[in-house]
């Protein structure tokens, strides 16, 4: 059962179409990643969602309820942190969470949120005097009232610590756990990575991606295949560039790194490696990461290579061909060079990397 | 639910900001101000003579109002709602379940409840000095003085919510509760008599004003709200009031417009009108 469900939805500020015919449904209990450069038209499809701003064209449901309609009834059932939202600087952390739960008629323990949300010591401070770190984590508290059946959140980590990060994943993979469906729209692909089940990727109003992680990677079907070596000869580099589907090639002294574009590409690299008699150790692949796939979306190379399969359907890739690049602090691909971010990040994603021995 | 949510969180947040304490002393200063100043010189009572009459000092007051309320209950509530959304924290309004009639109208009240509070202790105030006092006090005088003058602030505080709901930024607001003070102060009679200069015979302003030159005066909530009070308070025709403030018609012009019903129906109208149509313009807007 779809919780949101967005047809043919256009928005247009004067002659610039932030929104242009996008369409894409998020289930029931799912954790959706809403991925884009900034400018995308993330924001816009928020505020169209939550009544803060009116469609040009097209429809939009939450729980089945019409968006410019029935927009109470949704946010009864929602908790939402919006980015760019502002405190009400003379009220307390405590009268910010009580305000929340009187508007939604609930009753909650705004101790017990502060707790969850980490600054239990600032309920009785205004919020006028917070740092942005805990402003963010209690406006999550205010979202987390009355345990909503969809929690909307936009750039959520936004002024947060890596520990901040860090328990805000926890709260979404709980909010999670607890059933709530979680709409987690953001350009850091890694936050995104972390926790969302699935992702989509917007760019300039059109959803160019969508689907499961793992199916994007396979959509991808670029790895990177590194092959730990006694000798790397230049006849060897030379007849790996030159096997179909390898993309790049690069060698240190004891390791040859290919990166290659699907199955059988790899399994010849990897044959040719060993014909070559150089003292084939262990080798390691690598899949894409959520990161490089957003950069082939945004990019547009995916979507060229697609052009044509623009069905907005789980799992397909749409082709809007245009190839115009994405903000450079939004893309940008994952070299897995082996620093503390992306061990942290590999451990997350363990499940992304395939090791073998020879 | 919601609505009386958001009244009371921008009644808390008023209590807490120097903005709901200046609107309040700006009301007080002329009521309880004048009332205090009435006890001072009865204290002094360098002259002997007799307290001042009732109906005079309420006029005054009445005057000072007529200038000053209209800014004080517009300052008082133009940035109600597009301060929420300058700052941000209309994300939080209505991103929670408030719908935009919760938010316009809870703002709408709690900038009245504001104002009214503010106008009902100025006026105790100026009725227990009246009563104890001056000389001849009116009792349905002074509780038509008052029903006057809570509509005529509510009349403003409807213009700056309304404005507070149509601007886009907080200048653009503050330049409308400007625009609207100044229309109804000054260019509202400029275009009275502008229109008598161009409607024939033309290039002469001349009495007996025509019928349409009172309509359209009268329709100006200040000029309505002034001769409320003065049918409540009547000095006679040659007052201050009646000869500038009001455009005093000649003896010979009499008509529907000159009257008190007429005065009290385009107050009501604007109390109604101004917020409805407000109302009507937010409820459609785009706010992010």
């Amino acid at each position: 059962m779809s919780v949101i469900e967005i047809q043919n939805l256009t928005k247009r500020f004067g002659t610039v179409a932030a929104l242009d015919d996008l369409s894409f449904s998020v289930d029931e209990g799912e954790v959706f990643g809403f991925l884009g450069p900034n400018g995308a038209g993330k924001s816009t499809t928020i505020n169209i969602l939550l009544g803060f701003t009116r469609a040009s064209a097209g429809s939009a449901q939450v729980f089945g309820h019409d968006v410019e309609t029935e927009s109470k009834q949704i946010r009864f059932r929602t908790g939402s942190l919006l980015e760019g939202y502002g405190v009400y600087s003379r009220l307390t952390a405590r009268e910010h969470v009580e305000r929340a739960a009187n508007a939604k008629g609930v009753v909650a323990d705004p101790d017990a949120i502060l707790e969850r949300v980490g600054i239990p010591d600032a309920a009785d401070r205004r919020a006028g005097g917070f740092s942005k770190g805990m402003r963010q984590r209690m406006a999550i508290g205010m979202a987390l009232v009355g345990e909503p059946d969809l929690l909307v959140l936009d750039e959520p980590s936004t002024g947060l610590d890596p520990n901040g990060v860090r328990d805000l994943r926890e709260i979404i993979r709980e909010e999670s756990r607890r059933g709530a469906t979680v709409f987690f729209s953001s350009h850091l692909i890694d936050q995104v990575e972390a926790v969302c089940d699935r992702v989509g990727i917007l760019k300039d109003g059109e959803m160019v991606t969508q689907g499961d992680v793992d199916d994007l990677r396979a959509r991808l079907d670029a790895s990177i295949v590194s092959v730990s070596v006694d000798e790397t000869p230049d006849s060897l580099l030379g007849s790996l560039r030159g096997i179909d589907g390898v993309e790049e090639v690069s060698a240190t002294d004891r390791q040859v790194v290919v990166t290659a574009r699907g199955g059988v590409a790899k399994l010849r690299a990897l044959e040719a490696i060993e014909r070559a008699n150089v003292g084939f150790t262990d080798f390691t692949t690598t899949d894409p990461s959520l990161e490089e796939i957003f950069e082939e979306a945004t990019l547009g190379v995916l979507a060229a290579a697609d052009e044509g399969d623009a069905d907005t359907g789980g799992g397909s890739l749409g082709g809007d061909g245009g190839g115009g690049p994405g903000d450079g602090d939004d893309s940008g691909s994952d070299e897995t060079d082996g620093d503390g971010d992306d061990e942290e990040r590999q451990a997350d994603w363990s499940e992304a990397t395939t090791e073998g021995d020879a | 639910m919601s609505l009386r949510t958001v009244v009371e969180d921008d009644l808390l947040r008023l209590r807490r900001s120097p903005l709901g304490w200046g609107v309040a002393l700006s009301v007080l200063a002329p009521t309880a101000g004048i009332a205090a100043i009435m006890v001072l010189l009865e204290l002094v009572d360098v002259t002997g003579g007799p307290a001042a009459p009732f109906d005079n000092i309420m006029m005054t007051v009445a005057v000072l109002l007529s200038f000053l309320l209209p800014f004080v209950a517009m300052l008082g509530s133009y940035s109600a709602i597009v301060y929420e959304r300058e700052s941000g924290s209309v994300r939080f309004l209505l991103g929670l379940p408030n719908s935009r009639w919760d938010a316009y109208a809870g703002k709408y009240v709690s900038r009245t409840v504001l104002l009214v509070v503010s106008i009902l202790a100025g006026f105790l105030t100026l009725a227990l000095v009246g009563f104890g006092i001056l000389t001849d006090p009116s009792a349905s005088g002074l509780l038509l003085f008052v029903l006057a003058t809570v509509a005529f602030a509510l009349v403003f505080v409807g213009f700056g919510i309304a404005i507070s709901g149509v601007a886009n930024s907080l200048i653009g607001a503050t330049a409308g509760i400007i625009a609207t003070y100044v229309v109804f102060r000054g260019g509202w009679m400029i275009a009275q008599f502008a229109g008598l200069y161009v409607t024939p015979p033309q290039g002469e302003v001349a009495r007996p004003y025509p019928d349409w030159f009172f309509f359209l005066g009268r329709v100006n909530p200040l000029n309505a709200y002034l001769k409320v009070v003065v049918e409540v308070f009547d000095r006679g025709p040659n007052t201050l009031v009646r000869q500038v403030l009001l455009t005093n018609p000649a003896p010979e012009v009499n008509t529907v417009a000159t009257g008190t019903p007429y005065a009290v129906l385009a107050l009501t109208g604007w109390l109604v009108v101004v917020p409805v149509v407000g109302y009507l313009l937010f409820r459609r807007k785009d706010l992010l």
